[in-house]
């Protein structure tokens, strides 16, 4: 067991495709149940990121990824990688629920995919109180048993995310959530958000400074596959220490 | 002013004939197909006449005394297609569902080049290849068998390895290719969230295979699966090489038999009278109304399959 007092710490991640590196040396400390968003210009790395956080990115053949990821203080490596993919939800950028599920189904979907067995009754009540915690319930519990393809681009991500917390994860990696919403959606998914962070560790890839400055408690600034800097979000916007950070906020790169 | 006009008036002439030239060509190919119908239909006229709907379920096929049935061969046909479909399906998804899911790109590639070298091989290859090298060992496979549970009868049909169950083995081998490829093809084309949105979750890669590609791919696999059959139905020369043009109706996999398709093949160019001719000629017709049930249905299902997404 190591020593750390934060939900999620890595250190010294590199991660590459193929031969370019694309990941320099991460070494990030992210607090319990606060929202840490992870900005920077796009090519920056910070998708890759959280994708080498939960195993996704090494599963592409031509990709690889050294470093120490420490859960609650355990190393990753020690455990079964399903274990922390059950522990570590993701919310991708765009919705992709099961286009061949229900609503109630794909709100399941971790149950189901990993040959878990639940009653009836047991099913109803996860999926009635994690619709109700993204505030999808009064919206589609008449669609329970219609496609989950069948709800808007906004509601199947308020799905998706319903799905990622019925396995009652402590971790959700959100990786670009809106980009495909429109602003309203947008605003229904940010406002989730402060309530998610009572329960949930939320670390927040966004390319929208404004986003970041909205929604979080803590900021990471990615460049050119470095960690920049990390802290509370007041404090990166106000001060920066980094003339890298300055610059971007300063609207100096895209 | 009127340069332009009497541009516009060409270009409407133009227009026009290309329309019209496009539309017979597509209505020339709609009447080839009625034409064929028509003539088989006709063609058979005699033979329908002596026999009626009575052909389709006597099993006496008899050149000398004149009496023709094709029962035996609406079965050889039917047990062969659907032999081969059964045995070459968990093949075609395996081979599938290891080039889309498990080969890196360098395996996927030569693979896929191969399966489809593999489809476009003459199938008097295959059947030459079933007659020297399949045949005498499925043959000794049968005396073996029969031997094992000592029947005489079973050690004779299996002799000479010609037969139903030779048939059934090529065919599943040659159609292998199409159903192979076609399941690949839509296995590549589950979007790449979804599986990933699976792994997310915690399942491992075969419980993505088995709770999300694969249902996303069922309808188009089902109606690949319908092709593959509609091809084993129909196809000719291999089987003919290997079948043993046996007319009597089988009662075991070991027997020689005929499929519509060999029949024709093995015994149109002998005979010399009308009603023989006329009788072939109405095996022709079944094998054409089932080839085109199979192929309606398979394009069907291919359809909503596309259309639910």
């Amino acid at each position: 067991m190591n020593e750390s007092a934060y939900a999620l710490e890595t250190r010294n991640i590199s991660a590459w495709y193929g031969k370019d590196q694309v990941l320099f040396n991460v070494s990030a400390q992210i607090p319990e149940k606060k929202v840490t968003a992870v900005m920077g210009p796009s090519g920056c790395g910070k998708t890759t990121f959280v994708r080498t956080l939960n195993g996704l990115h090494q599963t592409n053949p031509q990709a690889r990824a050294t470093g120490t990821i420490l859960l609650h203080g355990v190393d990753t490596s020690t455990l079964d990688i399903v274990d922390v993919r059950k522990r570590m939800g993701m919310v991708f950028q765009r919705p992709n629920p099961f286009p061949t599920m229900t609503v109630y189904e794909n709100v399941l979907a971790g149950y189901y995919l990993t040959g878990c067995h639940l009653s009836r009754q047991k099913g109803d009540e996860i999926v009635e109180t994690t619709l109700k915690k993204v505030g999808l319930w009064d919206e589609a519990q008449n669609k329970l048993f219609k496609a989950g393809t069948s709800l808007s681009g906004g509601q199947q991500q308020r799905l998706c995310i319903a799905r990622a917390i019925a396995m009652e994860p402590e971790v959700i990696l959100f990786d670009e959530p809106t980009s495909a919403l429109d602003p309203k959606a947008t605003a229904v998914i940010e406002e989730l958000l402060s309530n998610l962070k009572t329960e949930y560790t939320i670390l927040f890839v966004t390319h929208g400074l404004q986003q970041a400055a909205r929604i979080s408690d803590f900021v990471g600034f990615f460049m050119l596959g470095e960690l920049v800097e990390l802290g509370e979000t007041k404090r990166i916007f106000v001060t920066p220490q980094d003339k890298r950070t300055e610059d971007y906020l300063s609207g100096k790169y895209g | 002013m009127e340069r332009l006009s009497a541009d516009s008036r060409r270009e409407k002439v133009r227009e026009a004939a290309y329309k019209t030239a496009t539309t017979v060509a597509a209505v020339a190919l709609v009447a080839t197909i009625a034409l064929f119908l028509v003539q088989l239909a006709t063609a058979s006229h005699a033979s329908w006449r002596a026999f009626g709907l009575r052909f389709l379920w006597t099993t006496e096929w008899n050149p000398v005394t004149e009496q023709f049935g094709a029962l035996p061969m609406i079965v050889g046909t039917l047990v062969t297609g659907f032999g081969a479909l059964a045995i070459s399906t968990p093949f075609a998804l395996g081979i599938a569902i290891f080039l889309a899911d498990y080969a890196s790109k360098r395996v996927t590639e030569p693979f896929k080049y191969l399966i489809s070298l593999l489809g476009g091989l003459p199938s008097v290859i295959f059947g030459l290849w079933g007659l020297i090298v399949l045949v005498p060992r499925i043959g000794r496979l049968e005396v073996w068998f029969g031997t094992l549970v000592h029947s005489e009868a079973l050690v004779q049909a299996g002799t000479t390895g010609v037969g139903l169950l030779s048939s059934v083995v090529l065919l599943a081998l040659m159609i292998l290719p199409f159903s192979s490829s076609l399941i690949l093809e839509s296995l590549l084309l589950v979007p790449t969230e979804l599986k990933e949105g699976s792994l997310a979750l915690g399942a491992t890669r075969w419980d993505t295979i088995q709770s999300i590609e694969l249902p996303f791919v069922r309808k188009s696999t089902v109606g690949a699966l319908v092709l593959a059959l509609g091809r084993a139905l129909g196809e000719t020369m291999a089987v003919t090489m290997v079948i043993g043009n046996g007319m009597r109706m089988p009662r075991t996999l070991f027997d020689p038999a005929n499929t519509l398709a060999s029949a024709i093949a093995n015994q149109f160019l002998e005979a010399t009278s009308p009603l023989y001719v006329s009788a072939l000629t109405e095996l022709a017709l079944i094998l054409f109304v089932i080839a085109i049930v199979i192929n309606i249905g398979a394009r069907v299902i291919l359809r909503r399959g596309v259309q639910q997404r």
